[in-house]
C-alpha cells in the first residue's frame, strides 16, 4: 500500500503546475466558502420614502433613503427587502418577501425591543459546515484523476493482477486524495482562524471530524460515480448535480422545513448529519449517531466501488 | 462548417449524462428551489417559482462553458478533430464550430427546460420572454467562447474545466444567482457591477418586472463583444498539436 501511496504522490508532483493549479483552487474554494459563510451576517435593506433619516437604529436594518418608490425588480433581486413610507404620521412597511420582514420593521419603527427578532439563530459552525461540506465533496472528485487514468491506460488491469491487490490501491488512492483535502482544507481554516482573525464557532481541532468524515464521503462517492461511468465527464456531471441537489436539499445554503415524505429524505442525507455532527460538537457533545449516519453511505459506495471495479475487471473491461 | 457543427451537436445530444445534466438537473433544481423557499415571496406578485426559473436558466447558460471544453477537447473527440484539422478546411472553423454547436445545445435545452417549467408552474416571464430568451442567448455564447478560449490557453480540459467551475461559481456569487451578493459584504457588491450574470439577472428583472428594457441591449452588445474577444483568444493561442 505504502508502495502505490508514494507512487501516486510521485505521479502528481510529476505534474508540479496540475498540481498548484488543483491543491490552489481546492484553497480558495474553502477560503470563500469560510468567508461567505462566517462572515454574512442577514440585514434587512429598507428603502425609506421620507426626507430625513431614518428614525431608528437598529443592527439588523440598513436604511437608504430614497426620493421615489423603488423599482419592482430592485425588490425582486433583493436589493430592497421592506419599502417604508410615512403616511399621515403613520408609517407603512410593504415588501414582496412573504415573511414576516414588514411586521419586523413597523416594530422597530414603533420603538419596541427587537433585537433577535430577525437574527439568524443557526449556529456559526453549522453555518460554516453548510458551505464547507459542498466545497469538500466538489473538490473530492479533483483527485480522482489518477484511477481514471490507471483504468484507461491498463495499470488496473496489472494492479489486479499482482499480489498486492486492488484493495492496497483503493485504500492508498483514498488516502492519497484524504491527506490533500483534508490538508488543505484544516491549514485554510487556520490561516482564517488566526491569520484573518475570524470567530469560526467552534475549537479549530473539532472541525477535523466533519472535515475528515465529509472528504471521505466525497471520495467514496466520486470512487462509484467513475466506477460506475466509463466517461470521465459524465461521471463528473452525475456527480456535481448529485453533491450539489443533495446539498441543497440537506440545508446546506440555509436550513430548510418543509415537513412530509420530502423533510424525512432531507433529515437522511449525509450533508444534514454533518451539520448536526458540527452543531453538536459545537455544544461540546460527542454526537456518535449522526457519525455513524456519514459512516453508513461512506461504507457503501466504497463497498460498492469495490464491487463494480472488480467485476469490470474480471469482465475484460479495463 | 455546417456539418461539423452538424456531427459536434449530435454529438452532445447522444450523451444522457451532458443530456439529462443540462435539461432534467436544472428542472430538478427550479422545482426544489421553488418548493422549499416557496414562503419566500408572496405569491400573488411573484412566486418563488417565477425567480427561481430566471435564476436557474442563468446559471444553466453561464455553466454551458464547461459543455463547451467537452465539446473541444474531450478525448473522444480528440482524434476526430485533429483529422479535421488536417483537411482542406480552415483552422479556426474547428473551435468556431464547437462554439456554436454548444451554444445551439444550450439554447435548445434553456428552451425546453422554460416551456415546461412554464406549462407546470405557469411561469410567464412577464410577456419579456424573447427579452429574456436574448440575454441567455448572449450569455451562453459568451460561456461558450469562454470555455473553447480556456481549453486554447491551458491546452488541457481537465485544467480549463477545473478553472472554470471556480470561474463560473465566482460570477454566479457576484451575479447574486443563489443570494443578494451584499449577503458577502459591501466590497464583494460593488463588484458585482462587473458580472455579466448580474448584467443578465438586472435586465432580465427589469424587463420582467419593469417592462423596462433599456439594459437588454447594452447588456447583449457588450456580451458579444466579450464573445469576440475570447475568439481573438482562440485565434491567437489554437494550435493543432494540442490534439496529439
Amino acid at each position: 500500500m505504502i508502495a502505490y501511496l508514494r507512487g501516486f504522490f510521485a505521479r502528481i508532483l510529476a505534474k508540479p503546475y496540475y498540481l498548484a493549479l488543483s491543491v490552489g483552487l481546492t484553497a480558495f474554494f474553502i477560503f470563500v466558502a469560510l468567508l461567505v459563510s462566517a462572515t454574512a451576517e442577514p440585514t434587512l435593506r429598507v428603502a425609506y420614502l421620507a426626507d430625513g433619516d431614518f428614525p431608528v437604529e437598529v443592527d439588523a436594518i440598513e436604511a437608504v433613503s430614497l426620493d421615489a418608490e423603488p423599482r419592482r425588480s430592485e425588490l425582486v433581486l433583493g436589493d430592497y427587502d421592506v419599502v417604508v413610507e410615512e403616511v399621515d404620521g403613520r408609517y407603512e412597511a410593504e415588501s414582496l418577501k412573504n415573511v414576516e420582514y414588514e411586521a419586523f420593521v413597523l416594530a422597530a419603527l414603533a420603538g419596541e425591543d427587537v433585537e433577535g427578532y430577525f437574527a439568524d439563530e443557526t449556529p456559526r459552525a453549522v453555518r460554516i459546515m453548510g458551505f464547507a461540506v459542498v466545497v469538500l465533496l466538489l473538490q473530492a472528485f479533483f483527485y480522482i484523476d489518477l484511477f481514471i487514468e490507471d483504468k484507461k491506460n491498463g495499470a488496473l488491469a496489472r494492479v489486479m493482477s499482482s499480489p498486492r491487490g486492488l484493495g492496497s490501491y483503493l485504500v492508498a488512492l483514498t488516502l492519497y486524495a484524504f491527506f490533500i483535502v483534508f490538508g488543505v482544507a484544516m491549514v485554510v481554516l487556520a490561516i482564517f482562524r488566526w491569520g484573518f482573525n475570524q470567530d469560526v464557532g467552534m475549537p479549530i481541532p473539532y472541525y477535523a471530524i466533519p472535515f475528515a468524515l465529509t472528504t471521505l464521503l466525497g471520495i467514496a462517492f466520486s470512487l462509484f460515480s467513475c466506477a460506475l461511468i466509463e466517461v470521465r465527464d459524465n461521471a463528473a456531471a452525475l456527480f456535481a448535480s448529485v453533491v450539489l441537489f443533495t446539498s441543497i436539499l440537506s440545508g446546506s445554503f440555509g436550513a430548510l422545513n418543509v415537513g412530509g415524505f420530502l423533510q424525512r429524505v432531507m433529515d437522511a442525507l449525509p450533508q444534514r448529519h454533518v451539520m448536526e455532527l458540527s452543531d453538536a460538537l459545537a455544544g461540546d457533545a460527542l454526537p456518535v449517531g449522526h457519525a455513524a449516519a456519514v459512516l453508513a453511505p461512506i461504507v457503501l459506495f466504497f463497498a460498492l466501488a469495490g464491487w463494480l471495479i472488480r467485476a469490470k475487471l474480471r469482465a475484460g473491461r479495463y | 462548417m455546417l456539418p461539423i457543427i452538424r456531427r459536434d451537436l449530435l454529438n452532445l445530444l447522444i450523451n444522457p449524462a451532458l443530456l439529462l445534466y443540462n435539461t432534467l438537473f436544472p428542472f430538478l433544481l427550479i422545482v426544489v428551489l421553488g418548493a422549499i423557499n416557496r414562503d419566500l415571496y408572496d405569491s400573488e406578485v411573484i412566486t418563488a417559482h417565477d425567480y427561481y426559473t430566471v435564476a436557474i436558466l442563468v446559471f444553466m447558460a453561464l455553466n454551458i462553458s464547461i459543455i463547451a471544453t467537452n465539446s473541444f477537447m474531450e478525448r473522444s473527440v480528440k482524434r476526430p478533430n485533429l483529422r479535421i484539422g488536417y483537411a482542406p478546411v480552415a483552422e479556426w472553423k474547428l473551435y468556431v464550430s464547437k462554439v456554436l454547436a454548444t451554444f445551439l445545445f444550450c439554447m435548445g435545452s434553456i428552451l425546453l427546460v422554460s416551456a415546461v417549467v412554464a406549462r407546470i408552474y405557469g411561469v410567464g416571464f412577464g410577456g419579456a420572454y424573447f427579452a429574456f430568451l436574448a440575454l441567455l442567448a448572449a450569455l451562453a455564447m459568451l460561456a461558450s467562447t469562454i470555455g473553447v478560449a480556456f481549453c486554447c490557453l491551458l491546452r488541457d480540459e481537465e485544467s480549463a474545466n477545473k478553472i472554470l467551475a471556480l470561474v463560473n461559481l465566482f460570477l454566479a456569487l457576484l451575479g447574486g444567482v443563489f443570494f443578494h451578493p451584499r449577503t458577502i459584504g459591501e466590497t464583494f457588491a460593488a463588484a458585482s457591477a462587473f458580472s455579466p450574470v448580474r448584467w443578465v439577472m438586472q435586465a432580465s428583472m427589469r424587463a420582467i418586472h419593469d417592462n423596462d428594457y433599456a439594459m437588454v441591449l447594452p447588456a447583449v452588445v457588450i456580451m458579444l463583444a466579450l464573445g469576440g474577444v475570447f475568439l481573438l483568444i482562440c485565434r491567437r493561442t489554437f494550435r493543432l498539436e494540442d490534439y496529439l
